[in-house]
């Protein structure tokens, strides 16, 4: 460093030089996007689970208290598992391939929408919706003349009118999966946080490119029109949900904090904890296990830290199987920033197996690659899969990962943690590795363990 | 090839010498690659970018000025690149962004290698506007002047220095205090 640099200049510095990430050869792979012809696209990169994640992988739902109606009482039976082909074919509300989204629709909870709106080369168009009190998600087609991404920006600043009443910014989290540079199908998802139970009601979007931020990069577009949408919204799940507010009875302490779960909803496609939480945050999950010890996939979260360092909000999983008598919920925290790969090559020869340290081991049993996709089928075995459901990637010989497009793996049995995972189609010319990563020393904070009989 | 500087490289470029835009990669990619990822705290999001901008750069070599500083055009097109990816990734922290976090350690028969880095500097740049991260980092990891880093941003000089001095006290004070109250946090799946 130069003289002129001051000694706190030169802590900052070192600090800086502690970064040692690993290390890239782009030489090969963008020397071969520049030699293609100047009209292909240069975009060719993978999917966009990515995007998808900055899309806001919050599910943004309805907080809701209404008085009880019975769980659909039924014998114990496996829940019914989508056919894959449906769910990674998915088109409108199935789109993003959530389960518990296409459950509903197979059981005719969905609303058909059909609106669109067309404005400067845009067309927005509305499909299908439901609402089950836990969360609203609308299915949406965008084809645009513009970039497609530049749509997502006018998506997320949309104004959102519940019969007439402005929700405020920040409550739609668009979740979409992008087809080409100018089309995209996914899921707008609108958080509204109501106490009033709401069977029916007036849903208005309105759409601007004009809301958007100085500077946005979508007014070099000139993307600037609008696109309003008033959509008729009922909860066709009602009769088949059940809620409950609990009594301070459920709540558990130990060293590492205190747990307590206020509140929950249970519906045909979600299922919502509402609790309040003491102790550590950063890296803070929760799983939950149902009374034949399956563990619930997560489908996302919404909370935040107050100022006396109290943590509030609700989590998502994907509903319960019928009968379910009680479900436990443990929060977990990862205590060390240590990350773990482990991946081996791809060959003719199945199983696969990778080892993760003391956490577990994934099975990867068949790998199919076809023309427009490729499915990887694999188990998961260890004390902790929910640790490692969604951590199976491939890896380039030039070192870049590749990951799903879908959000979450899909199970294929109910009874065991069996999976299989769409990715983008693989480059026969390319040589890949499977691997998976994931972040260890996940301490399980069992003495916060909170169990809930569902049926009282 | 190694023999050549910079300028030798870019003009040999634009004359459809594509070779020497791989040497130019080499040399300037994993600088890329540690500012993406200071810029983003994300490795995946940073390693995107890191391959965007050298397929966007080599789109528009023509865009760049003989005599002036091809590290500090080639991080002003990062920048404005990050700066994107950032606008359009408005939700934090996936549980997939534990990926980025501190050294893989693998097994004998993966070829992956490990990495480190320091969180609380992470999370510290992570603090800072946008622009103040381009600005401590240009500054103190690349050792650019300020008329330079003034040219990339379209401010003048002095602003520059000005938005340095803040932002570096501001950066220290995150590195020194504790975590604070009263912190509002979504977090996501």
């Amino acid at each position: 460093m130069s003289e002129v640099y001051h000694t706190d200049e030169q802590m900052l510095k070192r600090k800086f030089e502690e970064t040692k990430l690993p290390l890239i050869h782009l030489e090969p792979y963008v020397l071969e996007q520049i030699n293609k012809e100047p009209q292909r696209q240069q975009n060719n990169r993978f999917y966009q689970k990515k995007l998808l994640v900055a899309c806001g992988s919050v599910m943004a739902f309805m907080v809701l208290f209404w008085a009880l109606s019975s769980f659909p009482a039924a014998a114990e039976q496996l829940r019914k598992i989508p056919i894959i082909g449906k769910i990674f074919d998915g088109t409108g509300i199935t789109s993003i391939g959530d389960p518990g989204l296409i459950d509903g629709k197979e059981n005719g909870l969905a609303i058909q929408l059909n609106q669109e709106a067309i404005n400067q080369g845009t067309t927005i168009k509305m499909q299908d919706a439901i609402y089950d009190g836990a969360r609203l998600s609308i299915s949406c087609d965008i084809k645009t003349e513009h970039q497609v991404r530049s749509v997502l920006e006018i998506l997320q600043n949309g104004i959102v009118k519940i019969n007439g009443e402005v929700l405020p910014a920040g409550k739609i989290k668009p979740m979409l999966r992008i087809l080409d540079e100018k089309h995209a199908i996914g899921l707008i998802n609108i958080n509204i946080d109501s106490l009033q139970p709401i069977r029916s009601f007036d849903l208005k979007l309105q759409f601007s490119g004009e809301n958007l931020e100085n500077g946005s990069s979508l007014t070099k577009n000139n993307i600037e029109g609008e696109w309003d949408f008033n959509l008729p919204i009922t909860n066709r799940a009602l009769n088949d949900s059940q809620s409950k507010i609990l009594a301070n009875a459920y709540t558990s302490k130990s060293s590492d904090g205190q747990f307590q779960i206020t509140s929950y909803m249970l519906t045909p496609i979600t299922t919502r904890i509402d609790f309040n939480y003491t102790g550590k945050t950063e890296f803070l999950y929760f799983a939950l296990q149902d009374d034949r010890g399956m563990l619930s996939n997560i489908i996302g979260s919404d909370y935040t830290t107050d100022e006396n360092g109290v943590t509030k909000g609700s989590l998502f999983f994907n509903p319960l199987a019928n009968g379910t008598k009680s479900i436990s919920v443990t929060p977990y925290l990862y205590t060390s920033r240590e990350i773990f790969e482990n991946a081996k090559p791809i060959g003719t020869t199945f199983p696969i197996e990778l080892q993760l340290k003391d956490v577990g081991k994934i099975i990867i049993n068949q790998i199919d690659k076809l023309e427009d996709r490729t499915l990887v089928y694999y188990k998961i075995e260890g004390d902790q899969p929910y640790l490692l459901a969604d951590s199976v990637h491939f890896i380039t010989r030039s070192g870049r990962h590749v990951y799903s497009n879908s959000l979450w793996p899909l199970r294929t049995n109910d009874t065991s943690y069996e999976y299989v995972q769409e990715f983008p189609p693989l480059d026969p010319a390319e040589q890949y590795n499977i691997g998976s990563m994931i972040q260890i020393d996940a301490k399980l904070l069992s003495d916060l363990t909170i169990k809930l009989d569902l049926a009282k | 090839m190694e023999s050549m500087n910079i300028e030798e490289l870019v003009r040999a470029a634009k004359e459809g010498q594509h070779h020497c835009y791989g040497e130019l990669i080499s040399r300037f990619q994993q600088h890329i690659l540690n500012y993406c990822f200071h810029m983003l705290g994300q490795l995946q999001e940073a390693e995107d970018v890191t391959q965007d901008v050298f397929i966007k750069g080599f789109q528009r070599l023509e865009q760049y000025r003989e005599g002036t500083s091809f590290q500090a055009w080639l991080y002003a097109m990062t920048y404005h690149e990050c700066l994107n990816r950032l606008k359009r990734a408005k939700t934090l922290e996936r549980i997939l962004q534990v990926f980025s976090g501190t050294a893989p350690i693998l097994q004998s028969d993966v070829s992956t290698a490990r990495f480190e880095y320091n969180e609380e500097l992470r999370e510290a740049l992570l603090r800072l506007s946008i622009k103040d991260r381009h600005i401590i980092l240009q500054r103190i990891v690349e050792e650019l002047r300020f008329e330079e880093i003034a040219e990339q941003l379209q401010m003048s000089t002095p602003a520059v220095r000005k938005r340095y001095e803040r932002a570096k006290k501001q950066l220290k004070k995150i590195l020194a205090s504790r975590e604070e109250g009263g912190n509002e946090r979504s977090l996501s799946y």
